[in-house]
Order: C-alpha cells, then sequence, then structure tokens
C-alpha cells in the first residue's frame, strides 16, 4: 500500500518536473524563435534594398531614386557629438560618486537620481528638449538632437563608471596615495587605466543605445529629405528615417525603410557584440 | 592608449571641421503642412533643386501642424487644404494663395473588389462614416452596386488622425450631402469621428488601408494611384456617376472663382456639373507678410513662381489639377501688394 | 645603504610649491568631478520644472480631475487622463503577464537545463534581443504582427473567449488588428530579455552550495527552481520584474505603431486605443494650446508612473544589481 502511495507521489513529481522543463525548453525556443523572426523580417526585406544607392544619394521624393546617406550622416553626427559630451561628464560623475563622496547621504541621492533619468521614458526627455531648446532655437536642429542624445546617454555612462570604479581594488588607491602623486593623477593614470575597458564597454552600450532611439528626435532633430551638414536646421537621422518612410504607402519608399532598419540594426548589434567581447561578459 | 586619444581627437577635429562647413551653406527655405500635396511639391523641389541649386524643404505633417509651425515661425511657409478665414490671416499678418487642386478618393481594401469597381454617393458614405452602415454587404450599397460581390466582412472606418485639410474636404462635402453629418459630426481638420480608428497622414492612411482587409477611407487621389489601392467612383450632385480623373478633377475646379474671392477662398466640394468630382480639394501656401527674414521669404516665393510657370508637367502627371495661369498671373500680382516683391 | 633617490639631488626642490600645485590640480579635478555629479541632478530638476510648467495650463483648466476625466477629445477641446494611461497600464500589464512566465522559463532553462557549450551562444542571443531598437520592434510589428492578428488570431478570438460572459466584453469588435492586445504582444516579447537577463543573474547568485544539496536530497529540478531558487531569489525576481515593467510603460516606438491612435474609452482590448507615449508622439507635432499642454501633463504623469515603479525596484533589490 504504502509502495503504490510513494510510486504515486513520485511518478506525479517526475511527471511535472517533466512538464516545467518541457515549458522552460519552450520558453528559450520562443526566445530564439523571437529573434529568428525579427532578424529574418529584417533580412527578408532589407537586403532586397540594399544598393549603392542607399549608400550614396539622400531620401527622395516617392518615384525617384535615392538613399539614406544623409540619414546615416546624420545619426553619426548626432550620436558622436552626443557622447562627446556625455561620456567625459559621465564618468567625471560616477569618479565623484565613488571616489570622493562615496557611501554619504548625498551621494546614494545622486546616484538614485542618475537611475531616474536613466529610465526615464525617452520621449519625455524629447519633450523637455523640444521645450528647452526647439522652441527657443524657433526650429528642428541637430543641437536639439544632440542634447536630447546626451541627456540619454549620461546616466548609462555614469552609472557604468560608478559600477567599474567599485570593481577596483581599494589596496590600488591606498597605493597611489603612499606614492605621492597628486589625486588627480592617481586617479587618471592608475585607476582609470584599470577600469578603463569596463568604462569604454559603457560607453559603446550607450552609443548603441542612443544611435537606434527615435521618440527623443522625432521633435528635435526633426528629418529632412535633404543632406544637412551643419548643426542648425532639420536633419534626418536613420531611426526616424525610418519611422517616416515606413509610413509611406510608396513601394519604394517603404523598401528604403527596411533597408534603414537593417542596417541600423546590423551597425547596434556589431557595436553591442564589440562591446561585449571587450567587455569580457560572464558566460 | 594614446593612440586612441589621437584617433579620436583627429576624428573629431574631421567631424567638427565638415560640420562647420556644412553649417556655412545658405539655410533651407522649410515650409510644413498638407500631405494632399506633398507628392507634387516634392517633386517640384526636387526639378527647382536640379534647376537653381536651391532646397526647399517640406515637412509633410498635415494642414494643422503646419500651420502651427507657420504660426510658432519654425518654418517659412505653411500649406494647407483648409483656407485660413479673413480673420486669422488678418490677425497674424499672413497672406495665402492657391496652390494646386485635385481630387480625394474614397479608397477601399475589400477582397474581391477591384480599384474602380465601386460607386459610393453622398448618402452611403455618410452612412458608412456615421456608422449606421456597418457591413460591406448592406443593402444600400448593394443597391448601388448591383454586380459587385461585396463580402459580408464589417467595415473598418479609417480616418486620419491628425489635423488634416483632406479631413475637412471630405467632411465639408459629407456636411453638403448629409444634414445628419452635418449636425452630429460638421467639418473641420479634426472631428469627433463615430466610428473606425486613425492614422497619421496621407501616408499613414494608404498604408493602413492596404494592410486592413474591410478597411475604407478617404485620401488623396495620387496616393491611391501610387499604391495600387482600390478607389471608388462617386455619383455626383447631378446624379451622374464619374471616375476619379484629371479631367472631373479640372470640372471640379473649373467652377471656382479664384480671382473674385477675397484671400482667394474657394471650397470646390460638390460642385454641379455633370462630369464633376464631387470630392475636390485645394491646397493654400502661406506665408508672413513681414517676415523676420525677408531673404527666405522671397526665396519661398521664387519656388512657387517656378513652381506655377514651369511645375504644371509634374503637376498633371501626378493627377493634380494646376491653377491656370490666368489665375496665376493674379496671384503673384498679388504677392506685390502682400509680400512687396518686385 | 642603497640609494633610493638614485642620486637626485633634492635640496634644490621646493616641496612646498609642488605640493601647493598638486593642491591646486586636485581641487580643480575636484571641483570638476563634483559638477559633474551636479550637473546630472540639475538635469533632473530641469525636466521636472519644464514639464510642471508646461503642463500646468491643463491643471489650471481642469484641476486634479483631468486625472480621471474620460474624454480625450481634440477637436472639442477636452482633455482627460484616462483613455491615454488605461492604455498603458493595461498593455504593460498584459505585457508582463506574459513575459515574466516565458523569461523565467528562459532563465531556469539556462540554469539549469542548457548543456555548457550552448549557454553562451543563447545567453548572447537574448542579450541581443535587447539591443535591437524599439523602431525595428515597431515596423516587424506592424508587417508581421497585425496582419495575422487581423486575420487569424482576433477572429479567434472573438469567436471563443468573445462569446465567453463577462469576459467576453474585452475580446469584441472592431479588430483590425491594431490594438492594447497586438501592442501587449510587441512589449512582451520587448521587454522579454531585459526580465531574463536579470533573473538570470540573480539565479546564478544562488550558492551552489545550496542547489547541490538540494538536487542531493533527490529533487527534482523543477522542485529546486521552485523551492529553492525563487524562493532565495525573491526580492531581485520582482525587482527584475519590476524594471521591466517600467520599460514597457515608458516604451514608445514599438507601441505607437500597433496602438491604432484612438483616445475613446472601450472596454474591448482587441480595438485600436492608445498609451500615453503613443498619443504624445502621434499628436504632439500638431499640438498647441490646451491640447499641447495636456499631452505634457500626461508625459508628467507617465514620469511619475515610471518613476514609482523604479523606486519600488530598488527597495526592493538594493543597489547590487544591474539596470
Amino acid at each position: 500500500m504504502e509502495d503504490t502511495i510513494r510510486q504515486n507521489i513520485m511518478s506525479r513529481r517526475y511527471g511535472r518536473n517533466r512538464l516545467m522543463m518541457t515549458l522552460s525548453v519552450v520558453a528559450a525556443g520562443l526566445g530564439m524563435f523571437f529573434l529568428a523572426i525579427i532578424l529574418g523580417t529584417l533580412l527578408f526585406h532589407g537586403v532586397s534594398s540594399l544598393s549603392l544607392d542607399v549608400f550614396t544619394m539622400s531620401i527622395p521624393a516617392e518615384g525617384s531614386r535615392g538613399g539614406l546617406l544623409n540619414a546615416m550622416y546624420g545619426t553619426a553626427m548626432v550620436t558622436f557629438f552626443a557622447i562627446l559630451i556625455a561620456a567625459p561628464i559621465g564618468i567625471l560623475a560616477g569618479t565623484y560618486l565613488i571616489e570622493y563622496a562615496n557611501g554619504s547621504k548625498l551621494a546614494e541621492v545622486a546616484k538614485f537620481i542618475n537611475d531616474i533619468l536613466l529610465s526615464a521614458p525617452s520621449i519625455i526627455i524629447g519633450v523637455f528638449v523640444y521645450g528647452a531648446i526647439v522652441v527657443p532655437m524657433r526650429g528642428n536642429s541637430a543641437i536639439a538632437g544632440i542634447a536630447a542624445l546626451a541627456l540619454i546617454a549620461l546616466p548609462v555612462v555614469n552609472r557604468t563608471t560608478q559600477d567599474m570604479l567599485l570593481l577596483v581594488p581599494n589596496a590600488l588607491r591606498e597605493a597611489t596615495a603612499a606614492l605621492g602623486a597628486p589625486r588627480w593623477k592617481s586617479m587618471t593614470h592608475v585607476i582609470y587605466r584599470s577600469a578603463w575597458t569596463g568604462i569604454l564597454t559603457g560607453i559603446l552600450l550607450a552609443v548603441a543605445r542612443i544611435s537606434g532611439e527615435t521618440a527623443p528626435l522625432l521633435f528635435t532633430a526633426g528629418y529632412s529629405k535633404f543632406m544637412n551638414a551643419g548643426f542648425t536646421g532639420p536633419i534626418a537621422t536613420l531611426p526616424v528615417a525610418i519611422n517616416t518612410l515606413a509610413a509611406d504607402p510608396g513601394e519604394d519608399l517603404k523598401r528604403l525603410a527596411w533597408a534603414g532598419a537593417l542596417i541600423i540594426t546590423v551597425a547596434i548589434l556589431a557595436i553591442n557584440i564589440i562591446a561585449r567581447l571587450m567587455g569580457g561578459r560572464r558566460q | 592608449m594614446n593612440l586612441i586619444r589621437k584617433f579620436a581627437a583627429g576624428a573629431a577635429a574631421a567631424a567638427l571641421s565638415l560640420t562647420l562647413a556644412g553649417a556655412s551653406l545658405a539655410a533651407d527655405i522649410t515650409g510644413a503642412g498638407s500631405s494632399f500635396i506633398n507628392p507634387v511639391l516634392s517633386k517640384w523641389a526636387e526639378g527647382y533643386k536640379a534647376a537653381t541649386s536651391n532646397t526647399v524643404n517640406y515637412q509633410s505633417v498635415g494642414s494643422g501642424a503646419g500651420i502651427k509651425q507657420l504660426l510658432a515661425k519654425t518654418v517659412v511657409f505653411g500649406a494647407t487644404d483648409k483656407p485660413m478665414s479673413d480673420g486669422d490671416l488678418e490677425k497674424n499678418g499672413l497672406a495665402q494663395f492657391p496652390m494646386i487642386s485635385g481630387g480625394i478618393v474614397v479608397t477601399y481594401n475589400i477582397d474581391g473588389v477591384k480599384p474602380g469597381e465601386l460607386v459610393f454617393d453622398g448618402e452611403t458614405l455618410s452612412g458608412i462614416f456615421l456608422g449606421k452602415i456597418t457591413k460591406w454587404d448592406d443593402a444600400a450599397l448593394k443597391k448601388l452596386n448591383p454586380d459587385a460581390k461585396l463580402p459580408s466582412t464589417p467595415i473598418s472606418v479609417v480616418y486620419r488622425a491628425d489635423g488634416s485639410g483632406t479631413t475637412f474636404n471630405f467632411t465639408n462635402y459629407l456636411s453638403k450631402v448629409s444634414p445628419e453629418w452635418k449636425e452630429k459630426v460638421g467639418s473641420d481638420t479634426a472631428v469627433q469621428w463615430p466610428v473606425g480608428f486613425g492614422a497619421k497622414g496621407s501616408e499613414g492612411v494608404s498604408t493602413t488601408v492596404a494592410q486592413t482587409a474591410g478597411s475604407i477611407s478617404y485620401v488623396e487621389y495620387s496616393y491611391v494611384v501610387a499604391n495600387k489601392m482600390g478607389f471608388s467612383k462617386m455619383k455626383n450632385a447631378a446624379g451622374k456617376v464619374v471616375e476619379p480623373k484629371l479631367d472631373t478633377f479640372t470640372a471640379a475646379a473649373a467652377n471656382a472663382d479664384w480671382k473674385g474671392a477675397k484671400n482667394f477662398n474657394v471650397i470646390v466640394t460638390n460642385q454641379p456639373g455633370d462630369n464633376t468630382w464631387p470630392i475636390a480639394a485645394s491646397t493654400w501656401v502661406v506665408l508672413y507678410k513681414q517676415p523676420a527674414d525677408k531673404a527666405l521669404n522671397d526665396g519661398a516665393l521664387d519656388f512657387f513662381k517656378w513652381a506655377y510657370e514651369k511645375g504644371q508637367k509634374d503637376a498633371t502627371s501626378l493627377n493634380y489639377v494646376a491653377i491656370p495661369d490666368s489665375v496665376s498671373k493674379v496671384v503673384m500680382e498679388s504677392w506685390k501688394k502682400d509680400f512687396g516683391t518686385k | 645603504m642603497v640609494d633610493a633617490t638614485n642620486g637626485a639631488d633634492f635640496s634644490r626642490v621646493d616641496v612646498a610649491a609642488i605640493t601647493k600645485t598638486f593642491k591646486l590640480q586636485d581641487r580643480i579635478f575636484f571641483f570638476m568631478t563634483l559638477a559633474s555629479a551636479a550637473l546630472v541632478v540639475l538635469m533632473l530638476l530641469a525636466i521636472l520644472v519644464v514639464l510642471v510648467i508646461d503642463a500646468l495650463p491643463t491643471f489650471q483648466t481642469y484641476g486634479l480631475s483631468f486625472l480621471w476625466g474620460t474624454v480625450w477629445s481634440a477637436p472639442t477641446e477636452k482633455f482627460g487622463a484616462v483613455p491615454a494611461v488605461m492604455g498603458t497600464l493595461i498593455s504593460s500589464l498584459i505585457a508582463m503577464l506574459i513575459a515574466v512566465p516565458i523569461s523565467f522559463g528562459i532563465a531556469i532553462f539556462l540554469t539549469e537545463l542548457c548543456p555548457g557549450p550552448l549557454r553562451r551562444p543563447i545567453g548572447t542571443a537574448i542579450e541581443l534581443l535587447a539591443g535591437v531598437p524599439s523602431i525595428i520592434y515597431g515596423i516587424v510589428g506592424l508587417f508581421v504582427l497585425v496582419p495575422l492578428m487581423q486575420l487569424y488570431i482576433l477572429p479567434f478570438l472573438i469567436a471563443t473567449i468573445g462569446q465567453v460572459p463577462v469576459i467576453g466584453y474585452l475580446f469584441q469588435p472592431p479588430a483590425p488588428g491594431v490594438g492594447l492586445l497586438t501592442a501587449s504582444l510587441v512589449l512582451a516579447i520587448m521587454v522579454l530579455p531585459f526580465i531574463t537577463a536579470i533573473t538570470r543573474d540573480v539565479f546564478l547568485t544562488v550558492p551552489p552550495m545550496l542547489r547541490e544539496s538540494a538536487y542531493g536530497m533527490g529533487m527534482t529540478t523543477w522542485e529546486v527552481a521552485r523551492n529553492i531558487l525563487i524562493p532565495y531569489t525573491r526580492r531581485g525576481l520582482v525587482g527584475g520584474v519590476m524594471l521591466g515593467l517600467g520599460r514597457a510603460l515608458g516604451e514608445t516606438m514599438a507601441v505607437t505603431f500597433v496602438v491604432g491612435s484612438v483616445t475613446r474609452l472601450q472596454a474591448s482590448i482587441i480595438s485600436p486605443s492608445t498609451t500615453i507615449s503613443a498619443q504624445i508622439a502621434n499628436t504632439f507635432g500638431e499640438a498647441d494650446g490646451l491640447q499641447l499642454s495636456s499631452l505634457i501633463a500626461l508625459g508628467l504623469l507617465l514620469f511619475i508612473l515610471s518613476f514609482c515603479v523604479l523606486a519600488l525596484a530598488k527597495w526592493m533589490i538594493g543597489r547590487s544589481d544591474s539596470f
């Protein structure tokens, strides 16, 4: 009697385990499936739309030949300057919070505020920059776009810097202090050097993140069919171009949108992979 | 480390110099507004750039957004399919002139029904958009289209979610043919649609209808041609069934008394005539009389002069009705008074 | 004795001057870092201030009743927050209901079941999914998911659950493919990699000793997961879920393409609807006056909402974990 009961319990347990483990494999399969669908759709629609034109001409009106050159330039330019601003400030801010003020109540608050900025919906950043820059400047501009992306990248770099600096052993800090060098020198030459890979990874991840952002650029950098190399005036960026072109009924323009989608995704995935290879991620 | 720094500095210098070089180029002539005029205006901008190397940067954001940008002075000109009232023009120091006319067609996506096959009239159209006719095989639709194979799919109404001059003209037509519509909904660039859902811009509407089985909407004719979508014939005010074509659009616009109307304010919906397309519309360009940057204003006016004189072929190739020469001459004459051109 | 100074003559070195220069350099560096940290705080405050100021006209017109106003209609200039807020909350909720079980499943797979050599590639693949820009989710959602929904999935739901009393009200036509449910599905796929990554990381912090002893006792993998892994990491898990929720709440581009932009409040979750971020993205460009400030008021609400979720998440995980 007892044996039967024990056997029943056992088979139930194993049965349940079987079920759950199958479900978890199914879940992993689903995850892979979604990734495959997204990349597959991108490749399917995007590869056939690639041509030399895409890389050499600007966005056309429907029916004419054209490409995404102005949008690619726009993304590169706006991302570049945004990181140029955000990375140094982010690194310095993280340095302050860990090296100088670690543990203080003020630092805890500042870290928390940084994380709020980090998780702020990007469209809200766009709305803010619209009010702060676009309205006074009377129009869209690369400057506004740069400001918006910098605001998004800043907390990312700040956070990564903090995390990386925390990993630096205190013994290293004490050793450099004993050398008699000024603190800032010991910071830059020793401590930064040991945390550098991690910080660079953080910057690369920030680049990957902001180059794909659409919402904050919608009302700031705006959109243009023409090449705009300057800081003022509306400038096209890849994500906003994809957004506008995908909504167009014209077949050519939709194809261009897919090409752009493929280009930006490949670029961002490449940056992510490079960042991970550099960072030497965990298993 | 040092190498990275050198490289970064070099890249920064290169980017900066390229950017500054670009910044020294002349400012663009910027405009925003109606998506109705977008196909032909884009073609004009391309032609103008080829002819003069000047850039006209136009954003198709809808008539409502275009005028808003003009009032915020973030663009040089606005384009709207709903003419501005005398009062608004006066209050803001603006002047408007007509640039193009064209046809709004009813577009649909029904399995088994070809483009150009269906016929609607004002009554059935308002019934559908009021939500009273909900299925494609409704008796009223069958009566107008005895030969079409109408399925029993529900009708999905799609409208313009943004402030749209196309909406204005379409609802203007519905208000003229249906007192119920006029009372319940009225006519404006944005209205309280009783049923359906919205898409942004003529572009968005076209894409949405193409994607949604059983859908119906209203859009400028060239979008329907470009996207090979279903479109309907209409029964006009004279009771005749007409196709959306350049000659029916022209017949509708022919009734417009441009020269006689103050501020060129003429609506061409539901015009009389056997061969008239009932849902026709025009687009006006609006500029400041005393702009902050007169050079940009003059540049824009030069573009529109080019469009009047040389852009007619582009217009007709896209099935728009160009403004007749007699009228454009009067318009350009009025520029001397309004904008101080020579 | 070894000459550690290497023969250098320190009698000429002005130690005091050097120290003074060092101190000055240190001060400058210190202030640079302080200013940078302060800038971050300043920026957040600036954002809040600008949002509040620009949203003021709406609250002056409606007072707090804006928060429970159920009508949002630009043509009649009436604005209430409920349709957009409801859309955001419902789509995020459904997205979490779908994403969390799948994420847990993937995490359990990665930590317990997955053969060693596959672990890294599959883990990386999931993380790559996180890097895909949200607009890609939007267009793939629009061109792949929406037709599927309209032609097969939604009619099926209407015919089955739509007929059940009470719940059926949630699944009524019109169902042209775009709507809250579609948006929820896209959101779920977007949030999946985040929650998976955090869950997996958190599972990995469970001491191997605990795990091994559980297996040693004869527990099945599922029992280990259910009775050891999840309870041990409970706080971290909830924190991770909250972070995913925060992401879902604020997501704009993925949702805007597939949600429909209808501001009417309705019971059916398969009909076109709207969310806060989609509403802003769609109508901000042409809004002015009361509509503009109402949109910004919605934005402020969203900001506060995601702040609350983040604060809750922090309280749960503490600071040791990833974003």
